[in-house]
């Protein structure tokens, strides 16, 4: 009998006849994941074939069941243009409901010219992140540790935003509360955002 | 052929001094309490470049620091050097250790910490560049950024990540990138 089975959220397996397993030759170390559902105030936003999320004009995105036990570690990317300059934010998420609580801290990098300043934002009811331009579009890759264990969790940004025509709007946040949460809430700090999100799961990490 | 950009990989072996250090079946490694883990075999000809993801928490705020590794020994001559940049409230700062045995590696904290790290070239027999993204915990939230060479033109298959205070319990993966 051969048995052909999941080892792994992206690795195969399989036993042959002699009774040896043999398995895909390279682990994947990056799933592209898609959400369980979305929720969103603005114009629209839609989840593609593939999972990644497209949004037109909205204030508020929601991705429900985007963090799992299958994976502590994830990367978001976010392009973005905003309708006017701004921040983005985010809340982390369970079963639908955003945790809004004073619990998020962040550290700020910013860099335009020759100014480099540093800031620290306590007590917050969001995770600030980068800049967003309604001049051009910028982009925000950010790490996150371990939302979905019972543990606080930790993220990092590295922002590249059209602010001035190019600005680096860096973050640490941590979120304090040992809670596991499955969804991101994505904001703006006024007006709207256009672009596109996606979530990966780091395979092993 | 798979179209897999990043590729987990697995250690061939993993050194430690501490609690316990294991290799999960995916290749990640989990460890409980190590001031010091050192994992073999994880550079090879397969990829140029890597990405290591190192997250926990510490039993104490530290600066860690690391050292490449060629067949079980780390390379301890002083000839790294680090430039960091570092972020607490409104006070940005950079330091630069010139001519260490050693590179910093991120900072490590009580609460939580996450460690992003790229190493370009490290199997190749050139110098080698290591840049890392930390966020941790300490007053809340800091942000520590290293970029780190190494001058040696050596190849290196692995690397050794050493607390200078306390000790660390989490997981570590590497990642290959397909070249």
């Amino acid at each position: 009998m051969t048995t052909v089975g999941r080892w792994s959220p992206n690795k195969v397996r399989a036993r042959v006849l002699d009774g040896t397993w043999v398995s895909t030759e390279e682990l994947g170390g990056m799933v592209l994941l898609t959400p369980t559902s979305i929720a969103y105030s603005g114009t629209s936003a839609t989840v593609g074939a593939n999972g990644s999320v497209t949004f037109s004009a909205c204030s508020v995105l929601s991705l429900n069941g985007v963090f799992s036990a299958d994976y502590d570690n994830y990367m978001v990317s976010v392009r973005h243009v905003s309708s006017t300059d701004t921040a983005l934010f985010a809340r982390y998420r369970a079963s639908g409901v955003n945790a809004d609580a004073a619990n998020y801290t962040d550290q700020a990098i910013d860099a335009t010219g020759a100014s480099v300043n540093g800031f620290r934002s306590t007590s917050e009811t969001g995770a600030r992140y980068g800049v967003m331009s309604s001049s051009q579009r910028g982009g925000d890759t950010i790490y996150v540790y371990g939302p979905a264990l019972a543990q606080p969790t930790a993220s990092r940004n590295v922002n590249a935003g059209a602010q001035s025509n190019a600005y680096i709007g860096d973050r640490a946040a941590t979120h304090s509360l040992s809670t596991a949460y499955d969804g991101l809430t994505l904001y703006t700090g006024s007006g709207t955002f256009t672009g596109l999100v996606s979530v990966y799961g780091l395979v092993g990490a | 052929m798979s179209k897999n950009g990043l590729i987990l990989l697995t250690p061939t072996s993993i050194a430690y001094t501490g609690t316990s250090a294991t290799i999960s079946a995916n290749g990640s490694v989990s460890f409980t309490a190590c001031s010091v883990l050192s994992l073999n075999g994880v550079f090879s000809a397969d990829y140029d470049n890597y990405m290591v993801l190192w997250a926990g928490a510490n039993s104490t705020t530290d600066i860690p620091i690391y050292r490449l590794r060629a067949s079980g020994t780390d390379a301890t001559a002083s000839n790294y050097v680090t430039q960091n940049l570092s972020a607490t409230g409104t006070t940005v700062s950079g330091t630069r250790t010139a001519a260490n045995g050693y590179g910093w590696y991120g900072y490590t904290s009580t609460s939580k910490f996450g460690n992003t790290s790229f190493f370009y070239g490290p199997f190749l027999s050139q110098p080698t560049a290591v840049r890392l993204l930390s966020v941790n915990s300490r007053d809340g939230a800091y942000l520590h950024d290293d970029a780190s060479t190494h001058s040696l033109s050596s190849s290196y298959d692995g690397f050794t990540i050493t607390a200078q205070n306390g000790s660390f319990t989490g997981r570590v993966a590497v990642y290959g990138m397909r070249k």
